[in-house]
């Protein structure tokens, strides 16, 4: 009786454990869209170029109507933008920290997350 | 009894008893200044094989201990340790919680295969190993149908890198990118050019350590007494059966957690061929070791991946160059693996007769006269 | 020390096996500390007694038995040995029940190991505690000293002596904490005379401890020396139950033994003329399993009936077996003077004997071929009789026809019930089936006809018939039969002189007409006593 209250609970330990992995390690691919949007009737436009670094890594620059594919694992990061003119030249660089759920595949518009003021953000996507 | 043999006697013996071993020393002795290799990249190779392959091996020494001889079944682990691997691919669970999560799947399964694996064995005690080899045969089967229809079907397996572009069944290979070598480089270590997968090597130790501990307890005694003679265990009232299919299991298990490490190592999974030879090729490589069907141990183990592998390795060169082709290397790799294991099994049903045969000399007449007197 | 505290009482106890009773109204009763020799021929209930205080499944699974087996003032009924066992009852069987790469201290163990704890028992069950080496030895050690013997507990079973395993074993029995009854099968059977006396030694040691001792065995000097009281049984009843003190050897040899002394003795006997040696056994040995023979050197006559008699199990089956060539044999043996090559079954047939297996539906007979071929078969392998040849003998054909002659022809001798003789031999009773078997001995020709246990499993009226078939074609024909058989009074019915075999060695050789109890006392391997008997011949 004591024992198979043990291994309920050891059997409960294993699926928690599972469970954390499954947290812990679940790769998100994240694409990020450099395109006009519409919301609501208002158009967002894309900037000329856009660098985008998650984390302090090495920076991935798009151009207009372009889109990066990033694979993060974890739920928090560091992102930072920069946006550019067609010449190079830095208009502004925005840092945000995003949240992500459990999705595996979330597509962000760059435009609408640049005029999002709030610093912490937080994403979701579709979960398969 | 054996303390009193001289020199030579006890060097014959040795020679006998490990004559498997030294014959593969002596081949690989030949074998390497032919093939041309760097002692390097050798001993690079021989690090990455045992990190690779020892925790499979070490799967195969309970059943052993337990007397139910080697057990073919572990491909029956294998196959629960790739279902692992899929899941964790399909979910994109990547790094070490993607490899320990791959375990934890395959933990039930191959629990549930061993019990079905050492029930079937109980059924046919003495002829374990052709049983158990062909039941590889027939769960395979059992795979190949949820692999190939099940899942992306009744399974949900999403992944269109994973999926058949007909909806349904997993491609023939499957990239383990998100875990590839992550046991290995867990804790990076390199010594010059060599690079020691010190992680897997923590885990394989873990392992070793967890069979001595393993040995020492009542279960293990058990399972050693088991071997030796069913009856007189199952009058003395342990339950064989029961300790059977535990022993079968616990192989199981491993044997799925070794098929793990030996992926993540090789970072592709080839769904349908990846399991098809771990179970003959590990088998081969405990023999080499000197193991028998009725006796492993540790050392045994790794001796045989070195050996077997340093084969592996340097066979197809030492072909090439000798003969100018490297496929009898791969030739010669096929044969000597069923090779080894065909003479074990003949050695084995001869070793058991001559040992019944001593056995009973011992009641004969002449003998039984020298016998020594009780003690007062 | 005999207290008059009783242990074990089992009363009334009646056993049929489908109807073959072979326990009839049985008691007796055993006092703590007790020694109880229990004494029998083979079949005479001995075994059937043990299950039954044991509660082996054979019982309960061939219909439970009669009576009441009393432990301790309470009624039992024990479902399975392992009840038995917590009851207190220890058993020492014949065969040695010992693991051989274990060590003595894990044979005592064996089991009920020293455990030590630790937190994964609690999810993984009791057996994943650790063994306690250091408290196992202490116990073993312990278990062995009551014993009063020295016994390394680090060696391995397979390297020891025989008697030290016997040792192991009743050490092992001992280390249970409420052994109260201990039953020592045959304990001295594999032992040496030193050996079995250290042995006696120590179970008056036990007794002394308040354990009550069942010992069987049937050396009838060793009983006299080591029981209190001695129950003999005969065809499953109580002969007698008496002190041992008050008894001797002669007296419990005649019980075992018993029936019908006097009955054969008027019979008359042809006074035979035999001729000279025609079988030499030398110094033989057999390994055959179960039946072992280590030593027998004998001589047999032409025209004799030698009979080799002796209790199952003592290797008397061997001999025919071991000089025919079936089992690994050696020694030397003369055949009409000639040294016959061992271990080659068609020199032994060449040399003009011929073989009557006991395993007749093993060995003896092909089943689902019809008699004739049966009885040509033998013929056909070693004297190339009944084949046509061609091709200057390159290919060669069985003659069907000349084969159905001679199978008529036996069929008549012999009076074989069949339908004719294509009729497949498993059709037919026993008792045919034996006659075929001897049918095809004869079919030989044999100088030397070996047969073993001829009567065994057939009914009364058969066994009567094969035997005079035996006699019969002995005075017709002449020729030297070896009889073996478990029972004495079919050997003496026909037989010129019989060998007793016991432990792997002929006890002694006598006369048929020798005294039924000479018999007994050398199946009991009490050799001394009928010794000038043997010399005197």
């Amino acid at each position: 009786m004591k024992r198979t209250v043990f291994i309920l609970i050891l059997i409960a330990l294993l699926v928690l454990l599972g469970v954390w992995m499954f947290v812990l390690g679940r790769q998100r691919t994240i694409v990020m869209r450099n395109e006009d949007i519409d919301r609501q009737g208002i158009t967002y436009e894309a900037a000329q170029i856009v660098g985008i670094s998650f984390d302090g890594a090495e920076e991935k620059e798009i151009t207009y109507d372009d889109a990066a594919i990033f694979y993060l694992v974890g739920s928090s990061h560091k992102l930072k933008l920069r946006v550019a003119d067609e010449d190079g030249n830095t208009l502004r660089v925005v840092e945000k920290t995003i949240k992500l759920d459990l999705s595996k595949n979330i597509s962000v518009d760059i435009p609408e997350l640049l005029e999002n003021k709030e610093e912490v953000i937080k994403l979701t996507g579709k979960m398969w | 009894m054996s303390q009193n043999l001289t020199f030579t006697e006890k060097l014959k013996n040795f020679f006998i008893s490990n004559a498997v071993p030294i014959l593969f020393v002596v081949i690989t002795l030949l074998a390497v200044p032919v093939s041309g290799f760097s002692a390097n990249y050798l001993i690079q190779e021989m690090i990455t094989r045992i990190g690779r392959n020892s925790f499979l091996v070490l799967s195969l020494l309970l059943p052993i201990i337990a007397g139910m001889g080697l057990n073919f079944g572990m491909v029956l682990g294998a196959m629960a340790g790739q279902i692992g691997l899929i899941f964790i691919t399909d979910w994109s669970i990547v790094g070490i919680p993607g490899l320990v999560l791959a375990m934890l799947i395959s933990t039930p399964i191959s629990i549930l295969l061993g019990i079905l694996c050492g029930s079937v064995l109980n059924r046919a005690k003495g002829r374990e190993m052709a049983t158990s080899y062909i039941l590889g045969f027939f769960i395979n089967g059992v795979y190949q149908l949820v692999v190939l229809y099940f899942m992306g079907g009744i399974i949900p397996v999403k992944s269109p890198s994973l999926v058949l572009s007909r909806g349904y069944g997993i491609r023939n290979t499957v990239a383990l990118d998100g875990v590839r070598q992550v046991f290995d480089n867990m804790i990076p270590l390199k010594i010059g050019e060599i690079s020691i997968p010190l992680g897997t090597f923590f885990i394989i130790a873990l392992l070793c350590l967890f069979i001595l501990w393993f040995r020492k307890t009542k279960l293990g005694q058990d399972m050693r007494a088991i071997a030796q003679d069913m009856k007189v265990a199952q009058s003395a009232g342990i339950p064989v059966d029961r300790t059977r299919i535990i022993s079968i299991v616990i192989s199981t298990v491993l044997a799925g957690y070794g098929q793990i490490i030996f992926l993540q190592n090789m970072g592709t999974l080839s769904t349908y061929n990846s399991h098809d030879q771990t179970g003959v090729f590990s088998i081969a490589a405990i023999l080499i070791g000197g193991a028998t069907v009725s006796r492993a141990t540790i050392p045994n183990v790794f001796i045989g991946v070195i050996l077997f592998h340093m084969m592996f390795v340097v066979s197809p060169m030492a072909g090439k160059n000798l003969i100018g082709q490297a496929m009898l290397g791969e030739y010669f790799r096929q044969f000597i693996s069923y090779g080894i294991i065909a003479i074990a099994l003949v050695l084995h049903a001869w070793r058991r007769q001559k040992d019944k045969e001593m056995e009973r000399r011992s009641l004969r007449g002449v003998k039984a006269e020298k016998q020594p007197q009780a003690e007062k | 020390m005999v207290s008059e505290q009783v242990v074990l009482k089992m009363e009334n106890i009646t056993k049929d096996y489908y109807g073959n009773r072979v326990l009839e109204n049985v008691s007796f009763e055993l006092k703590k500390g007790e020694i109880l020799g229990l004494i029998g021929e083979n079949g005479a209930g001995k075994s059937t007694l043990m299950n039954i205080l044991f509660g082996m499944s054979v019982i309960s699974e061939t219909g439970g038995y009669q009576g009441k087996v009393i432990i301790d003032g309470k009624e039992v009924n024990f479902k399975n040995a392992f009840d038995a066992l917590d009851a207190g009852i220890g058993m020492v069987h014949q065969e040695f029940s010992l693991i051989p790469g274990f060590t003595t201290i894990e044979n005592i163990m064996l089991n009920r190991e020293s455990l030590k704890y630790n937190f994964l028992v609690e999810v993984f069950g009791s057996r994943l505690k650790t063994l306690d080496r250091t408290d196992m030895k202490d116990r073993a050690e312990k278990a062995i000293s009551a014993l009063g013997v020295k016994i390394d507990p680090n060696m391995l079973i397979a390297e020891m002596p025989v008697g030290h395993k016997q040792f192991t074993e009743i050490a092992r029995e001992l280390d249970r904490k409420n052994m109260k009854i201990l039953v020592l099968d045959e304990p001295t059977a594999v032992l040496t005379e030193s050996e079995a006396d250290i042995l006696i030694q120590s179970l008056k040691r036990l007794s002394d401890l308040g354990i009550a001792i069942i010992f069987i065995s049937h050396r009838l000097k060793e009983i006299i020396d080591v029981c209190d009281k001695i129950l003999v049984l005969r065809d499953g009843k109580t002969v007698r139950e008496s002190p041992a003190k008050e008894t001797s050897i002669r007296q419990i040899a005649q019980w075992m033994v018993g029936r019908n002394i006097e009955e054969k003795k008027d019979e008359v006997k042809n006074e035979k003329k035999l001729g000279d040696t025609v079988l030499k056994v030398e110094n033989l040995w057999v390994d055959m399993p179960g039946e072992t023979v280590r030593d027998v050197s004998f001589e047999v006559r032409e025209g004799e009936i030698f009979g080799i008699g002796g209790l199952a199990g003592q290797g008397k089956l061997g001999i025919p077996n071991g000089i025919m060539g079936l089992y690994e044999a050696g020694g030397r043996i003369e055949v009409f003077g000639k040294s016959l090559e061992m271990n080659v079954p068609v020199k032994a047939l060449k040399a003009g004997m011929a073989f009557v297996a006991e395993d007749r539906r093993g060995v003896g007979l092909l089943l689902e071929e019809p008699i004739d071929w049966n009885i040509s078969f033998t013929v056909m392998q070693a004297q190339n009789k009944y084949l046509k040849s061609f091709i200057g003998g390159l290919v060669k054909w069985r003659d069907d026809k000349k084969i159905s002659e001679l199978a008529k022809e036996y069929i008549k001798i012999l009076d074989i019930k069949c339908v004719d003789e294509k009729q497949p031999v498993q059709e037919l009773s026993g008792g045919n089936q034996q006659k075929i078997c001897l049918a095809k001995a004869f079919a030989v020709n044999p100088k030397i006809l070996f047969v073993s246990e001829p009567t065994r499993g057939i009914d009364i009226g058969a066994k009567k018939l094969v035997l005079d078939t035996l006699k019969q074609y002995n005075q017709k024909y002449g020729t030297t039969i070896i009889m073996t058989s478990s029972e004495l009074e079919e050997l003496r019915s026909i037989c010129d002189n019989i060998a007793i075999v016991d432990e792997g060695k002929v006890a002694g050789i006598l006369p048929a007409t020798a005294a039924t109890e000479d018999f007994g006392l050398l199946m009991a391997g009490k050799v001394d006593e009928s010794k000038e008997k043997v010399s005197a011949q």
